[in-house]
């Protein structure tokens, strides 16, 4: 399942947000999460992977959860990304 | 030894048996010397050869994770070839090279002296063969991976004030949801490499430097906290994603005095974001430490 964003926190993508969704995404053991920037695609396990996506203001971003609670999982990831202000759904 | 690293500890195994079935074989021969090798294929030979050999050779050494030779002449040295023998990178400045090939490298180099003392090279009994040895990459994987501890080079990025992680004005970092680590107070703007590795990623914002050490540990260098909110103002970083750098070298330059007059804080973090679960940092010390001093912190396996 995946679900895009477009990055609205002035500050991109950086340490803190980046650590919340990592730390989120490895709450879900059996799913394995990825995010999508730029025609790169990194592992949501590694905090520095996520950072090396360099998302910026105005990037888009695509969340992907695939096996065990793959749902619940873009669910948690999306509060995630719209509670710390990081992005909204891109249509 | 360390949990799921039982596939490299059955290669050393291995080697080791196999090492006394030749000695075994020698003896029932006749006399002969303790370990004839055939020098063609040995991994130390031919490291020398495509470091343009013995003449080529002012000075040999080694770090925990790489081979360093000061060459001649480094248009003697192979780099694609030594790429080919497991180094994972090399890296050349001016007449210095150094080859990745991982924790074997001090093996290696001692094999090397002993080739070129005209000595037959042997392995001390316990260890085995370097072509035994996981090689740089599997290493640097496995330490990625959280499946080992590498202990490698950990030096102060910065001349200052070293202190514990909790003391960063920022609870990400403080209270380690980001990893573990410690943090330092700079006393001047010269910021360089607290390990040997890979530069993983420059912060478009450039306050930031994340790096993949050759043991595989994620090593963020912050600088300041909030400093994000400077967009690059007040930072110049020297290295670029994929430069190989070294413990002591120079990786960003940074005007302390304006950002300290306006962002939050300048103590700044250096984490370990991947280590495996239940390791920890400890410091050695506290207070003053200069730049590239070395054993300021110690990682503790879980």
């Amino acid at each position: 399942m995946q679900q895009t964003f477009r990055i609205i926190d002035e500050d991109g993508i950086h340490a803190r947000p980046a650590t919340a969704l990592v730390n989120t995404a490895n709450k879900f053991q059996d799913t394995n999460s990825f995010a999508e920037a730029n025609g790169k695609k990194v592992t949501l396990k590694s905090i520095l992977g996520v950072l090396s996506l360099g998302l910026e203001q105005g990037d888009t971003l695509t969340l992907i959860t695939e096996g065990g609670n793959e749902s619940d999982a873009l669910t948690a990831l999306q509060e995630v990304m719209v509670n710390e202000g990081l992005g909204e759904i891109h249509e | 030894m360390f949990k799921g690293h039982f596939g490299i500890l059955q290669r050393v195994e291995k080697a080791l048996m196999g090492r006394e079935e030749a000695c075994l074989s020698e003896t029932e021969s006749g006399f002969q010397a303790a370990s004839v090798r055939d020098l063609k294929n040995d991994l130390p030979s031919n490291i020398l050869a495509a470091l343009g050999g013995q003449p080529n050779i002012a000075h040999l050494d080694a770090c925990i994770t790489r081979l360093r030779v000061e060459v001649k002449d480094k248009g003697h040295v192979d780099k694609g070839r030594l790429k080919q023998l497991g180094a994972s990178g090399v890296l050349e400045v001016g007449n210095n090279i150094q080859a990745i090939f991982g924790t074997r490298s001090d093996t290696i180099k001692s094999q090397i002296q002993d080739i070129m003392s005209g000595i037959t090279p042997t392995s001390p009994p316990q260890a085995a063969a370097p072509e035994a040895m996981p090689t740089a990459q599997e290493e640097q994987q496995a330490g990625q991976n959280g499946e080992t501890l590498i202990m490698e080079e950990i030096v102060s990025p910065v001349d200052g004030e070293l202190m514990d992680i909790s003391r960063v004005p920022d609870p990400v970092f403080a209270e380690r949801m980001t990893g573990d680590g410690f943090a330092v107070l700079p006393h001047n703007g010269k910021i360089v490499s607290p390990v040997n590795g890979t530069v993983f990623n420059v912060f478009p914002s450039k306050h930031a430097v994340g790096i993949m050490s050759d043991g595989g540990k994620e090593v963020l260098v912050h600088i300041g906290v909030n400093t994000v909110k400077l967009k690059g103002q007040g930072f110049d970083v020297l290295v670029q994603e994929g430069d190989l750098v070294t413990t002591g070298q120079p990786i960003m330059q940074v005007d302390l005095s304006y950002v300290k007059e306006n962002a939050k804080s300048i103590i700044s973090p250096v984490i370990f974001s991947n280590l495996p679960e239940g390791a920890s940092v400890k410091l050695n010390k506290t207070g003053e430490v200069k730049s590239g001093e070395q054993g300021i912190i110690t990682i503790l396996k879980p």
